[in-house]
């Protein structure tokens, strides 16, 4: 019975889950615990079905389940309800637990399943009826929704990275470092460890993984990298795909799947898979490159092995925190990151990696045997094999109601390199904006902020509702984003698989809306690039039903009048556009008419605009007639004829800028006044 | 208040008797349009002064790069000298016990001080989507619409004769067409929020929202006279309203504050209205169309508003919102001009020519019917 108790003895409750990233630091801090406090008992909360299953119980702490569920990452009420109902039940399953087991401390290390624990604890604190302290250790940069509401009732909150300590109440939050197991902090030599494996110590070894259940665009991207990759000399791919799990994709299938739409099976002397590596931390030592997920746990044992990394993070995550911690170490010069692409295939979005990009980075990598070493240096000194053991020793003190002891210093993070880190946190409206000010006011992106952009771009240019689509065009084309205009003329022609016969006629049989078409095409003609596809969306562009998207064509058209000329098809449509209803289309017509106009009767097709009854369309004809006198197109003829013309041009207009003297005498000051400098002396 | 001292000191062949002026109507409604005229201009200079030292500006944060055509840095809320204007324009020629009267002071009390919150809200957080919420402020408009429609339907309150307590009259349609019975309430709510918000939309350009507004408010300041005169009432076969008069009395101190206003408003303007003008211009104006169960005429009458209105529920509701695309050039309407090219003088001119032409048909069906 548990009447009588001294210090030590303690019970220990351990929660979070989901994935190992949330398992391991738990158990890296019981197998610590278990050195200061011998007779310590443990308690594992988990929820069911998840990495928890299979970690927790070969350690031998029995595993209780609770019902858990992450926030619904869409608002919708039912959604919700769904997940309220979850959580209702999770923490009366855990204040029942809690009751009957009574932790004498608890610890929970994420992942939605410590949320409805740390609840209920708070619940019966409230109720008076536990006074039992909690510890949370966050391992993300960012942490999550759950955890983030979890640390208002914590005692004593624990991250990974300083990044995460602003996110929770002020004073709870220190930064510890990531706890790794024992078997990690002290690794293996990459000697060893080859020898242990069965490795030649001349071999260069990339080490691809996914975690546990195995990611597809990883697994896909290696494999259509290999042919690439065979021309790297002494190079030994080691491959874990990960293994089938509850969520449909059976990675093992499916890399065979990829394997056998090679033109050749791969070379077994290049290549070696898997489908789970054991042990990982002895694979980790033997690499001289890591391929991986950027989860917080594989990042730490990366630092924990002074391991270079290629990190691949997961798109579309809560938070988008796989990013954030690859961003972190990327800013620390500790990895390198190569972004998945979300692509919208037949309206579902699926995350790919391009085999070309990821041959090209391994391959560079791999010839640079310095920056190899200095990318494990620089991991390594980011490693914090200290934290599980402060951790522990903090654990059991707050147990024991002693004082916890002073935290040792934090790893010196460096300054994230640039605006990426404040990138990370911009929605896409405010993206565009510093994208804009930046371009404006320097200095000019970086090639790692632009990655990271476009990444950001590729996920909005695949989102489901217009709106994401809508930014994606924009940031697109605020990036010049060449790469993609296949996607972005494809938004101006795509049609609507099914549509009602009467939507034509009011433009709804396209499958982007109107904004989305014309600001695609604004996005085009910043881009600057002219190829079939982007042809294809002015043509139709020119012919769409909409008429901002018409003078949005022709505007295209205009810009990339270089490419244009001659293109008898392009011009026709330009010409026809001259007399649309609109007066905006007219206008834009006429003015590009004067650079893209070849034809014989270019000249009287403008001066017949001469009377036209707005006087923008007027002046984008005589603006049209300047561009082509200043293109010397104009025969001795037409010469006449335009002098001619001139005298009958109606010159009134309903419109004028007006200028205030005063104002502008302002304006002077202002100027001037920004530029003075004291020091010059007065002449 | 001044028709008091008629009350008081007037005898046929005494000293005051020329106080006889204060007792007609029509004499008090030019000392009225005097009046706020008179204030306005007098009081111009100063209130601009006034409302720039205080801040009220369009803000401008950097001189050097100043658009030397455009308006940034005029002073705002100039719309507080119409409303003072009329307010003591009406306080001093108006019978003050008159129910028409005190509601519609009423309206202008309610609507500037929604439109005073909405611009000092712009106003404290520097910018103007930080305005009152779009909800509260259309409930709160809706609010004074639904009571001012409860006093006018409920027998025990209302100052209307029992025949047009809740019917609806049609301009050009000699009797009420249609008993609306209490669903009258909902039709004065409706027209006293469009009106508010339509005159709000029209309020882009300089002069382009008060010359419009104090043209419905001189159909509404006959249209009072008429009503409440028995004799023109009776000729023109309307169901006299009692004690309407008094609504020609406040109608033209609102004309003659905001032809003062007007004053400094024309182009380039020295200031604008901002929101404390034209909410409670367009609030009274609302008011006044119910008071005298005239709803209708407002959509003839004010049919420039009407278009602003229309143009914008065009290009939002239907374009923005359910086509994704616009539909007209820009909204409201005198920025599909401007679009154009059109000068804004011009648009202003053009759009108070309009509503001059819809004033003289407003008139018009006062003996066409």
């Amino acid at each position: 019975m548990k009447e009588c108790r001294g210090y030590d003895a303690m019970n220990y409750l351990l929660t979070g889950g989901g994935t190992g990233g949330h398992v391991y630091p738990a158990l890296a801090i019981a197998e610590q615990i278990r050195l200061v406090d011998p007779g310590a008992s443990f308690l594992y909360v988990g929820v069911r079905g998840r990495a928890e299953e299979h970690l927790v119980p070969v350690t031998g702490i029995p595993l209780r389940r609770i019902p858990a569920a992450g926030l619904p990452a869409a608002s919708s009420p039912l959604a919700l309800a769904r997940f309220a109902a979850t959580e209702v039940a999770g923490i009366a399953r855990a204040m029942a637990l809690l009751r009957r087991w009574r932790p004498d401390v608890i610890v929970g290390t994420g992942g939605y399943v410590s949320a409805p624990v740390v609840l209920a604890n708070a619940l019966l604190t409230r109720c008076g009826v536990s006074r039992t302290p909690v510890v949370l250790h966050e391992q993300n940069a960012v942490p999550g929704r759950l955890n983030r509401l979890a640390g208002a009732w914590a005692t004593l909150i624990a991250s990974s990275y300083p990044s995460a300590v602003p996110f929770f109440p002020k004073g709870k939050a220190v930064v510890s470092g990531y706890p790794v197991r024992s078997k990690i902090a002290e690794p293996l030599s990459r000697d060893e460890a080859r020898r242990e494996l069965r490795i030649e110590p001349d071999r260069r070894v990339v080490l691809v993984f996914g975690g546990s259940l195995g990611s597809r665009s990883l697994n896909r991207g290696i494999v259509g990298a290999l042919p690439a990759l065979g021309a790297v000399e002494g190079l030994l791919i080691i491959h874990a795909t990960g293994r089938p799990g509850r969520g449909g994709y059976d990675p093992v299938a499916d890399t065979a799947r990829a394997a056998a739409a090679l033109p050749r099976p791969p070379d077994p002397n290049l290549y070696r898979s898997s489908d789970y590596l054991d042990p990982m931390s002895t694979y980790l030592a033997a690499a001289d490159l890591v391929v991986s997920r950027a989860g917080a746990g594989t990042l730490n044992e990366l630092c924990a092995i002074r391991r270079a990394g290629l990190l691949v993070p997961k798109a579309n995550l809560p938070g988008d925190h796989q990013v954030r911690n690859a961003l972190a170490l990327q800013a620390a010069g500790a990895a390198e990151v190569l972004y998945e692409r979300p692509v919208r295939i037949d309206e579902t979005v699926v995350e790919q990696i391009s085999p070309d990009e990821l041959a090209v980075r391994i391959t560079a990598l791999m010839n640079d045997p310095g920056r190899l070493a200095e990318l494990g240096d620089r991991a390594g000194a980011l490693a914090t094999p200290g934290a599980a053991r402060w951790l522990a020793t903090a654990v059991v003190h707050l147990a024991q109601g002693r004082p916890v002891e002073p935290v040792p210093p934090p790893v010196p993070w460096p300054d994230a390199g640039g605006d990426t880190d404040r990138f990370a946190l911009l929605p896409a409206s405010a993206l565009l904006n510093s994208i804009r000010s930046r371009q404006k006011n320097g200095p000019p992106l970086s090639p790692q902020e632009r990655s990271y952009l476009a990444y950001r771009t590729d996920g909005y240019l695949a989102a489901s509702g217009w709106e994401g689509r809508n930014w994606g065009v924009k940031l697109a084309g605020a990036l010049c984003y060449g790469a993609r205009v296949d996607i972005i003329s494809a938004f101006v022609v795509e049609r609507r698989r099914h549509h009602r016969a009467g939507f034509a006629l009011v433009g709804l049989s396209h499958a982007q809306n109107g904004f989305v078409r014309r600001n695609a095409l604004t996005a085009l003609a910043e881009i600057g690039v002219w190829n079939g596809d982007v042809r294809r969306a002015a043509l139709c562009a020119l012919r769409d039903c909409y008429f901002e998207v018409r003078s949005a064509g022709v505007l295209l058209v205009d810009s990339m009048a270089e490419f244009v000329r001659g293109d008898g098809e392009i011009e026709d449509a330009v010409l026809t556009l001259t007399d649309d209803p609109r007066f905006e289309v007219r206008a834009a017509a006429l003015a590009a008419l004067g650079v893209v106009g070849q034809g014989p009767d270019t000249v009287s097709r403008l001066t017949s605009h001469f009377l036209d009854a707005n006087w923008r369309v007027r002046a984008a004809a005589v603006k049209g007639l300047t561009r082509m006198l200043e293109r010397h197109l104009v025969s001795r003829d037409d010469l006449t004829r335009v002098s001619d013309a001139i005298s009958g041009l109606l010159i009134t207009s309903t419109g004028f800028k007006p200028l205030f003297e005063l104002k502008d005498a302002l304006a002077s000051l202002s100027r001037t006044l920004r530029g003075y400098d004291s020091a010059e002396p007065a002449v | 208040m001044l028709n008091l001292l008629y009350d008081l000191l007037y005898e046929p062949d005494g000293a005051f008797s020329f106080l006889r002026l204060f007792n007609y109507i029509t004499s008090r409604a030019m000392f009225a349009a005097l009046t706020g005229l008179a204030i306005s201009i007098l009081a111009g200079q100063r209130s601009i002064l006034a409302l720039f030292k205080a801040g009220f500006t369009d803000r401008v944060r950097d001189y050097g790069v100043l658009d030397i055509s455009g308006k940034r840095g005029t002073p705002t809320m100039g719309g507080v000298m119409i409303v003072v204007a009329t307010a003591v324009a009406a306080f001093l020629w108006c019978d003050l016990s008159n129910p028409f009267v005190l509601i519609s002071a009423a309206a202008l009390v309610w609507f500037s001080a929604l439109g005073l919150v909405d611009d000092l809200q712009k106003h404290r957080f520097g910018d103007a989507e930080k305005g009152l919420r779009r909800w509260p402020k259309f409930l709160l408009q809706t609010a004074f619409g639904i009571g001012l429609g409860l006093i006018l339907y409920m027998p025990a309150t209302s100052p209307l004769p029992p025949e047009l307590r809740s019917t609806l009259q049609l301009p050009f349609v000699k009797a009420p067409i249609v008993d609306l019975g209490w669903t009258s309430v909902l039709v004065t709510a409706l027209i006293v929020a469009f009106a508010a918000n339509a005159v709000n939309f029209a309020d882009g350009l300089d002069g382009l929202a008060v010359v419009p507004a104090f043209f419905v408010a001189a159909v509404y300041g006959v249209f009072g006279y008429v009503l409440g005169n028995q004799v023109y009432s009776t000729y023109l076969q309307f169901v006299k309203i009692p004690g309407a008069g008094e609504l020609a009395i406040f109608c033209a101190g609102l004309v003659g504050a905001s032809v003062g206003f007007l004053w400094f408003n024309a182009y380039p303007a020295e200031v604008f209205m901002g929101d404390a003008g034209s909410l409670p211009l367009g609030g009274v104006l609302g008011t006044l169309a119910a008071l005298l169960r005239q709803e209708v005429l407002f959509l003839l009458a004010g049919g420039v508003f009407v278009a602003e209105m229309a143009s914008v529920v065009l290009q939002d509701w239907v374009g923005l919102k359910l086509l994704k695309r616009r539909i007209i050039y820009r909204a409201p309407l005198h920025h599909t001009f401007q679009y154009m090219g059109m000068a804004e003088t011009k648009i202003a001119v053009r759009f108070w020519i309009v509503s001059g032409l819809l004033m003289v048909i407003s008139l018009i069906s006062l003996k066409v019917r």
